[in-house]
């Protein structure tokens, strides 16, 4: 049986889709059996970071009214990755489309069929956040090295240890090294001081992940990508506990950008 | 490694305000009266916590009690208000005499008070002398014990 892992902020736009985005293909990519679940109800972008966005019939909503047979009659399979699938949240409803207790059934459902399920979890503390939680083994805080994302990731942080998820652990994202180094920033010590929680990773500030979601294709596909590079460290400690410690994110140093020059790209090994 | 741009900063743009701490202080700060307030039921029951404790050394006017996060001087304080009516005789007179540490409390919340009073034999005194309520304000570093004036 695998496990639901929700992904959550409090705060939008700290880059909740993209994380769930890329850690999905990520674990694809290491050979685990993914289904990504947009808990976006009404305003759905899970499908269109993955470049999936045209191929959508049914939706998270249809599968909870029964509107198609089992849930497997709306997930759309991934083109590059035989073992990664998608559920798309409904465009056209209302968050309160579904309740906390039939996402908790279609999880207990879902973590059947999947090693990972991996849930995006809308914005806010409101409707669309429980439902997202509700069925969750675990949890993944995002957040942004900013006073107000810490600020809602702290009360995101309390809203899951009151319904017994225990454990979330901290993604860092769109760090910027060189800020931090001039005070500019809060470290990641700062960060992970305040909020006291187990840190998974952080993700360094990367242009290349605006390029990849033009593209529709996740940056931890790209062997250049710093960013996507930061994600196969998530993807490796979601995987095994055991991994070390997350490491500061690799400096963008001319010698490292030479570096990344010469190293190839993964991207297209993986699709046919 | 070293860094050009802070060194080209240092040197054309002077020092540079560093507000890094400033987002880290405000935070800590923000923090604690947003984990305060987001769960009301946190103040109250810590307020009946500390008034069951405070009440096995003296009778305290709860009515007028008053409890609250307040900022001092860059920092969160837990700032109480506590009128006291008398002091239990029995209490004053176990902590004086008492030689060896009395048994503690199975709720007792500070370990290095002394132990329960009677509810029964330690009835104020009439004749108690009265006190000036003192303002406690527990803070993180320093502990300022201020009296009304």
């Amino acid at each position: 049986m695998g496990k639901v892992v929700v992904i959550t902020s409090g705060k939008g736009g700290v880059g909740k889709t993209t994380c769930t985005a890329n850690l999905g293909a990520g674990l694809a990519l290491d050979g685990h059996s993914v289904l990504l679940v947009d808990g976006d109800i009404g305003l759905r972008n899970l499908d269109l970071i993955m470049g999936l966005e045209n191929r959508i019939v049914f939706d998270l909503v249809d599968v909870v009214e029964k509107k198609c047979r089992t849930f497997r009659q709306a997930l759309i399979k991934d083109k590059r990755f035989e073992n990664l699938h998608l559920l798309p949240a409904a465009q056209s409803r209302d968050k309160d489309a579904v309740s906390p207790e039939q996402m908790q059934a279609l999880c207990a459902e879902l973590k059947e069929a999947f090693d990972f399920v991996l849930i995006d979890s809308p914005a806010g503390i409101e409707h669309g956040f429980r439902n997202a939680v509700a069925g969750a083994d675990e949890a993944i805080v995002v957040t942004n090295p900013e006073v107000s994302a810490i600020r809602d990731a702290d009360r995101i942080v309390g809203l899951l240890e009151a319904q017994e998820k225990s454990n979330p652990r901290l993604v860092i994202n769109r760090y910027k090294q060189d800020m931090a180094r001039r005070g500019q920033m809060l470290s990641i010590q700062d960060v992970k001081e305040i909020l006291g929680i187990e840190l998974l990773g952080i993700v360094p500030e990367d242009e290349g992940i605006v390029s990849a979601s033009n593209k529709g294709q996740p940056a931890v596909m790209d062997r250049a990508s710093r960013a996507g590079e930061a994600y196969r460290q998530i993807v490796a400690r979601l995987v095994d506990p055991t991994c070390p410690p997350v490491g500061m994110p690799a400096s963008d140093s001319w010698m490292d950008r030479l570096r990344r020059v010469f190293t190839v790209s993964v991207g297209s090994s993986g699709a046919h | 490694m070293f860094d050009f741009f802070s060194f080209f900063n240092r040197i054309f743009g002077g020092p540079r305000e560093d507000t890094r701490s400033a987002a880290r202080d405000r935070l800590r700060l923000v923090l604690v009266s947003d984990r305060a307030t987001v769960a009301p039921h946190l103040m109250e029951s810590l307020r009946n916590e500390l008034i069951e404790v405070i009440s096995r050394y003296m009778e305290i006017d709860t009515r007028s009690m008053q409890m609250g996060l307040e900022r001092h001087e860059g920092a969160m304080a837990l700032a109480a208000n506590i009128p006291v009516r008398s002091v239990h005789r029995s209490s004053a007179e176990m902590a004086a005499v008492s030689l060896s540490p009395p048994p503690p409390a199975p709720h007792q919340a500070q370990p290095e008070a002394s132990g329960p009073v009677d509810p029964v034999s330690s009835r104020p005194a009439e004749t108690a002398a009265r006190l000036e309520s003192p303002r406690l304000a527990a803070r993180r570093r320093t502990r300022r014990h201020k009296r009304r004036p």
